[in-house]
């Protein structure tokens, strides 16, 4: 079977975008504040093209959690052949009682949970640095932020845990 | 890290991270160096400005698939297995070699669009179904075949796919560890796989050299020197054990407060070992102070037992006790010390055998290897190594030798010196090099004239890595019969011929003896403590030559060694202990200009 489209969406947020992208930069801002590395072309760049990336992440981490239980239930199998041939109303009642014993069976709704509290914590670290590095008028100033760009790493890490707990495909009860 | 060749050197296979980019810098490979402290050592790197302060590592990246530098329209396929293997092996035939090689999981495959550009990135396609499924990743495809042709090359898994999925399947293959994409502390982390695993060169360049070998041997000792157990280091003579059991006592955090105390086995006598080793309480006899052991002086560090196969019963059994209980008492002394000593024992003989004849304590043995065995390669086996050792060798033997001109050294010289067996390893080679130089000081080239073998080679391969020995190691039994040998012996029985011009030979070799008799005496009597005074110059002459051996006379008799050949001399300036000692008695018993030392004699 191919992979949904939230599989898809979910891949490209984790892989590409958080582990390929996003935080490799983070990290690299941390080592320029730290004075481990130098790249003025980077510097100048972060806080303006970088940085806000995690709205879009924010974005698709919270569509991901909230779409899952509908996109990634085993109902959808009732869509496919040979179950795609049931007689109405059958595949209506089969599908609730699915779905039920899917959501009993595994902490869906704990999983989707963890992604809004991560996202949430994630973004009030965000919001902070924001305000704190647009009030800093140079570099040295930032530079005494990096032990909180650092936990907003670490809180987009968790951003990225939270979202692969769901599990990659569609489990039959 | 200072020295930038000495900066460990990666392979990155990668299909984002090792692709190019036509028209800029591969913002992930940039991205990467930065996230994990990497200097870029590939072709394009000169297009990034990044400049990271003290690199980790330098790194090379491969992408693994063709066209390296793919745009829209293309097609991307994953390389052939033999294509990645070509890349490898150029790093590990021949120096300069990967230290480690992180190799990515999943490769993403097909044709390069506008659609793949956006989400993966330029020069990316979007994948094909398997190419990131944990039961088809090409990464361990690469894994399984380059584990099965180079089993020592260093790899660990490189990804940001879930680990979990894939650890019984890395670990089968031989891969030594996973580093995730995203890993906290990832310059650390992977710093400590660099430690643990790579094949590096010591940094403090106190062990010279980069062949494959020497650099498993250093990996080892990094990876045994962990445990804080005792270890054994096992090579011929020559090979540098105790040079590796200094660099493992530098792998300990807080090396430079921790103590590092030599002792030579041989030297301990039946008389002498228990004071040696364990200390002597004060009072016990007229005149007799305080002192502590060589085992309490090491407390808390390294106590390095050099050729312990020669190490006296009662010595043996005596350390046996400190080992087993952790605690020694003092001659004389009543309370028992408790000491936290690691030994580190070395010896080139084939130490089981004397176990199973019953000449070292097996039990003894096993605590002496508790952490592990390290094995040194001889010389013959890392004759890479031969350029750089002998350009360290060439500076320390000019530095000697006062007007001595600093020389080029001719690649002839090194392909001579390669094509040698060296049975005596690195200490022969120190000497040959020394005897090269002493001879021509005023030349500014090492050409192949200059060097002398000491024994013919014969072309074949040398002894085994540990030599058997036929007899137990019985000291007197060695020297008795060495000696008798030499007395028997009879010039007339040679061809007349063979006798022609051999008097500076002999004088050499004489010289050469005495010395090996005198500096195992002195570095069987250290002074502890004093660096300016390392060693007791009388108490050793007294040992092996009687009472009658005043301060005086020792000095004499040093100058005099000193002036027995003058090739021996420029030898035996090269070895610390004996150029100390003559400068000692240079200094104490100034010999007037133009004078000659007479040999002094213990009856006079």
């Amino acid at each position: 079977m191919r992979d949904s489209d939230w599989q898809r969406r979910r891949r490209e947020l984790n892989h590409d975008l958080l582990k390929g992208r996003y935080i490799p930069d983070l990290d690299r801002w941390v080592n320029i504040l730290r004075g481990l590395i130098e790249n003025e072309a980077f510097q100048n760049e972060f806080l303006v093209n970088v940085f806000p990336l995690w709205e879009e992440i924010r974005t698709v981490a919270l569509a991901l959690g909230r779409e899952f239980e509908d996109q990634m239930s085993p109902r959808c199998l009732l869509q496919l052949t040979p179950l795609s041939r049931l007689p109405s109303p059958a595949d209506v009642w089969l599908g609730e009682l699915v779905h039920e014993l899917w959501l009993r069976r595994y902490p869906i709704r704990d999983w989707k949970a963890e992604v809004i509290s991560s996202v949430s914590a994630a973004d009030a670290t965000y919001v902070e640095l924001r305000c704190l590095a647009g009030c800093s008028d140079s570099l040295s100033r930032i530079a005494e932020l990096w032990p909180l760009f650092h936990g907003f790493r670490e809180r987009c890490r968790a951003v990225g845990d939270a979202v692969a707990q769901f599990p990659s495909d569609v489990r039959a009860v | 890290m200072n020295n930038p060749d000495l900066l460990p050197r990666i392979l990155v296979v990668d299909d984002t991270l090792g692709r190019r980019l036509p028209d800029r810098v591969n913002p992930e490979r940039e991205a990467f160096c930065g996230q994990f402290l990497i200097e870029d050592a590939s072709e394009d790197a000169s297009r990034s400005t990044q400049r990271i302060k003290s690199p980790v590592a330098k790194a090379v990246f491969l992408r693994g698939q063709t066209p390296v530098s793919a745009v829209e329209g293309d097609i991307v396929k994953n390389d052939p297995l033999t294509s990645i293997e070509s890349a490898v092996r150029a790093g590990w035939d021949e120096p300069p070699r990967w230290s480690l090689v992180l190799l990515d999981l999943c490769f993403y495959t097909g044709s390069v669009s506008a659609g793949s550009v956006r989400s993966k990135g330029p020069g990316m396609p979007i994948g094909r179904e398997g190419d990131d499924s944990p039961s088809s990743y090409f990464g361990l495809s690469v894994l399984k075949h380059l584990s099965g042709l180079f089993p020592e090359l260093p790899i660990i898994m490189f990804s940001g796919q879930s680990r979990q999925d894939v650890s019984r399947a890395y670990s089968a293959l031989g891969a030594l560890g996973f580093l995730e994409r995203d890993a906290q502390r990832g310059a650390d982390q992977l710093r400590e796989y660099i430690d643990s695993h790579g094949l590096i060169s010591d940094s403090t360049g106190g062990i010279v050299g980069h062949s494959k070998d020497l650099l498993l041997a250093l990996r080892a000792a990094r990876r045994l020197a962990k445990s804080g157990k005792n270890l054994l280091f096992r090579g011929e003579r020559g090979t540098g054990k105790e040079l590796i059991a200094e660099y493992v006592h530098r792998q300990c955090a807080d090396a430079r407060t921790m103590p590092f105390v030599r002792v030579n086995s041989p030297v301990l006598s039946n008389e002498l070992f228990a004071s040696e080793l364990f200390g002597i309480e004060g009072g016990i006899a007229t005149g007799v102070n305080k002192r502590a052991g060589l085992i309490e002086e090491a407390n808390g560090g390294d106590l390095f037992f050099d050729e312990i196969g020669q190490m006296i019963p009662q010595a043996q059994a005596a350390i046996r006790g400190v080992l087993e209980y952790g605690i020694l008492k003092t001659q004389g002394g009543k309370k028992s010390i408790p000491v936290k000593t690691r030994f580190l024992s070395a010896t080139n003989a084939d130490i089981e055998s004397f176990a199973y004849a019953g000449t070292f304590l097996p039990d003894l043995l096993d605590r002496l290897r508790q952490g592990g065995t390290i094995f040194l390669p001889p010389l013959r086996s890392r004759k890479e190594d031969i350029a750089q050792l002998v350009s360290r060798l060439v500076r320390s033997a000019e530095a000697g030798i006062p007007g001595a001109l600093k020389r080029e050294i001719e690649a002839d010289s090194i392909a001579k010196l390669k094509q040698y067996d060296w049975p005596g390893n690195i200490r022969e080679l120190q000497q040959v090099i020394g005897q090269a130089v002493a001879n021509n000081p005023h030349v500014e080239h090492l050409a192949p004239i200059h060097i002398q073998f000491q024994v013919k080679s014969t072309g074949e391969v040398g002894p085994p890595a540990i030599l058997p020995l036929a007899k137990p190691p019985v000291r007197s039994a060695g020297i008795d019969s060495i000696l008798a040998e030499i007395k028997a012996f009879s010039f007339d029985d040679l061809q007349m011929s063979d006798l022609e011009g051999r008097l500076d030979d002999i004088e050499e070799t004489v010289a050469h003896f005495l010395a090996d008799y005198i500096r195992t005496a002195l570095k069987g009597n250290p002074k502890r403590n004093d660096p300016q005074t390392p060693y007791y110059i009388e108490p050793s002459f007294k040992w092996i030559g009687g009472d009658a051996y005043d301060a005086t006379k020792a000095y004499d008799y040093i100058k005099w060694l000193f002036e027995i050949s003058k090739r021996a001399s420029a030898a035996l300036q090269e070895d610390p202990v004996l150029a100390w000692a003559h400068r000692k008695s240079l200094t104490q018993r100034p010999t007037g200009s133009g004078k000659k030392t007479t040999r002094p004699r213990a009856q006079e």
